[in-house]
This record gives structure tokens, sequence and C-alpha cells, in this order.
């Protein structure tokens, strides 16, 4: 692959995957490393026949698995793993989105993510994430809720 | 309606990713718990994502490409160089098995062993055996030293291409 042909690959995939990687990861530095790291994977295996959404979605698969592999051997160091079961979230104050993202576990937040903002259909998101598609309803479920919980504001009784 | 299965989940979600709302859709998630769940995560995720997407963007494609360009020169060489690692194991064995076998018999312990190896070192057979591993071991670190000189090092492609 040329320059040329990547720049346009680039500039129209790079922008979703790296607002993507953001959210799971919650670092700039660790996201633009990981995105770079995708085209690199990407470069090397030189699939160029591929249709654009195929691109797209073998793009974001990459991505995913180079963020389980670097959870696999950092997991102390990079990442806030699951809900903090000694720290109240019964606040007053309104959790936002960001801190809601943070008390997830990665696994649900690649989920909302591609289901609700990149809009992916569950089998698309079952070949991204690697998981079965019949399981992807009631892990999103999960996800849905846990995330609600954290955004929505406690009732006040 | 299942509690974790609306079928009308997809279009909601199209729906707040596009934009437009549609009026159906509104009755809808008044009675559907499970829609206006959905509604209220993915509306609080797309406004994330907005506004990220305002504030963090990705490095520039040119940046990538001479990143990834640099990358590939160095995977590159670690390639060609694992031959050469190879070879240069293999030299050093050969060196350590010829020194542990020939070393001992050259050792001066005595007047008598000393001629004696001497003795060895003008026999035909040990001699044109000591030439040959010599012509070899020297036409190897040629080699080695040849191949070496043809990989370029990432700051010498570099000032190639300046």
């Amino acid at each position: 692959m040329d320059e040329e042909p990547f720049q346009s690959l680039y500039d129209a995939t790079a922008r979703p995957i790296h607002a993507y990687l953001l959210a799971v990861t919650g670092q700039r530095d660790l996201a633009d490393d990981v995105l770079q790291e995708v085209y690199f994977r990407f470069f090397q295996r030189q699939l160029t026949e591929k249709s654009f959404a195929d691109t797209r979605r073998y793009l974001f698969r990459i991505a995913t698995n180079l963020l389980r592999d670097r959870w696999r051997r950092r997991k102390e160091e990079q990442w806030p793993t699951g809900f903090d079961q000694g720290r109240s979230y019964d606040v007053d104050a309104r959790l936002d989105v960001r801190q809601a993202l943070k008390a997830l576990k990665p696994r649900d937040r690649e989920l909302l993510w591609l289901a609700y903002v990149e809009g992916m259909s569950h089998a698309e998101i079952a070949i991204i994430t690697g998981l079965n598609e019949p399981s992807i309803r009631p892990l999103l479920f999960h996800a849905r809720r846990k995330a609600a919980g954290l955004l929505r504001p406690k009732e006040t009784s | 309606m299942n509690r974790n299965a609306c079928d009308q989940e997809s279009l909601l979600v199209a729906s707040l990713r596009s934009g437009e709302s549609a009026h159906e859709l509104d009755e809808h998630l008044a009675t559907c718990e499970s829609c206006a769940e959905t509604g209220h995560v993915a509306q609080s995720l797309l406004q994330y994502a907005a506004m990220t997407s305002a504030q963090g963007r990705p490095p520039t494609a040119k940046r990538v490409w001479h990143k990834m360009q640099e990358r590939q020169r160095q995977f590159a060489r670690r390639q060609a160089t694992r031959g050469l690692a190879v070879m240069w194991a293999l030299a050093a064995a050969y060196l350590v098995a010829l020194t542990t076998w020939y070393f001992p018999a050259l050792w001066p312990t005595s007047s008598a062993v000393l001629e004696a190896a001497y003795s060895s070192l003008s026999n035909g057979a040990v001699l044109a055996g000591i030439t040959a591993a010599s012509t070899s071991i020297v036409l190897g670190a040629l080699c080695l030293l040849f191949m070496e000189s043809r990989i370029e090092s990432p700051a010498t492609h570099k000032e190639k291409k300046s």
C-alpha cells in the first residue's frame, strides 16, 4: 500500500477507532499508540481487496485484540478494571460519562461503544470482540444496566 | 417485549445516531423501559463521543505513515539479522570446540608434550585440517562483515534520504 491510499483509508477510519480506543482505555497516549499499532498490523497484512465496511470492521477487531493483549500483559498498571466495590457510588452528584466508563469493565465499554456509538449489529460486534453472537444480547443488556445505574442520578427519597 | 430485547432498540439507536427523532419512537419510549434505558445510555455516550471527538484528534496520517515506515524497516532489519545471529552463534560454537580440542595439545607442560605437539603440526593430515578450519573461519568472518555492511541502520537510511 502506498502513502496516498493509506492516507485516504486512515482519514476515513481513524477517527472512530481512536474515539473507541479513547473510550475503552481512558488514556490518550495509550489510544494513540494502539491506533498506530492497528494500522501497522493492517499494513503488514496487505489486505487491500476488502470492502470498506469489512476493512473498518477488521480495524476495529485488530484494535480490540491489541487492547486485550495489553490488558493481559499489564493488568494492574494500565486498566481500571471493574467496579470498585469499596467505594460508594450512591452519590448525589451525577457521575459523568467518563467516570461511568471508568467504572465499567473494559468489555462492557467495548460493547456499549460498538453498539450505541458505532451502531453496529450484534453480528458485527461478535466478529470484532470474538464473542459468540447469541451472547452479545445478554452481555450488552448487563453492560447497559450497569451504565444506566452509573449515569442515572439517584432518585432522591 | 422482553426486558433485555426490544425490536425497536436498533431503530432507536439509529435514530439517535442520525439525530432525527421519530414521533412513533417517542411514544414507544414512554412505554418501553428497556428502550428508555437504551436511549438514556446511548444518548449519553453519543454526547460524550461528540465531545471527545472535538477534543481528542488522532495523530495525523502523515505521522502514522512515517512511523509505520520506520517500524517496517526495523522489522525487516530484525528479520535479516536473525540469520546473522545464527551464523555468529555457530562460529562461536566452532571456535570453542576447536579451542577445547586443540589448546591442551599446545600447552607447553613439558618439552616432550611440546615436541609431540610440534611434530603433530608437521603431520600432513593435521596441518591440512588446521589450514582448512582457519580458512573457513576467515571466509565466514568476511562473509559476516560483508552482510552486515549491506544492512543499513535507520540512521544511515535517513542520512541517505536527506
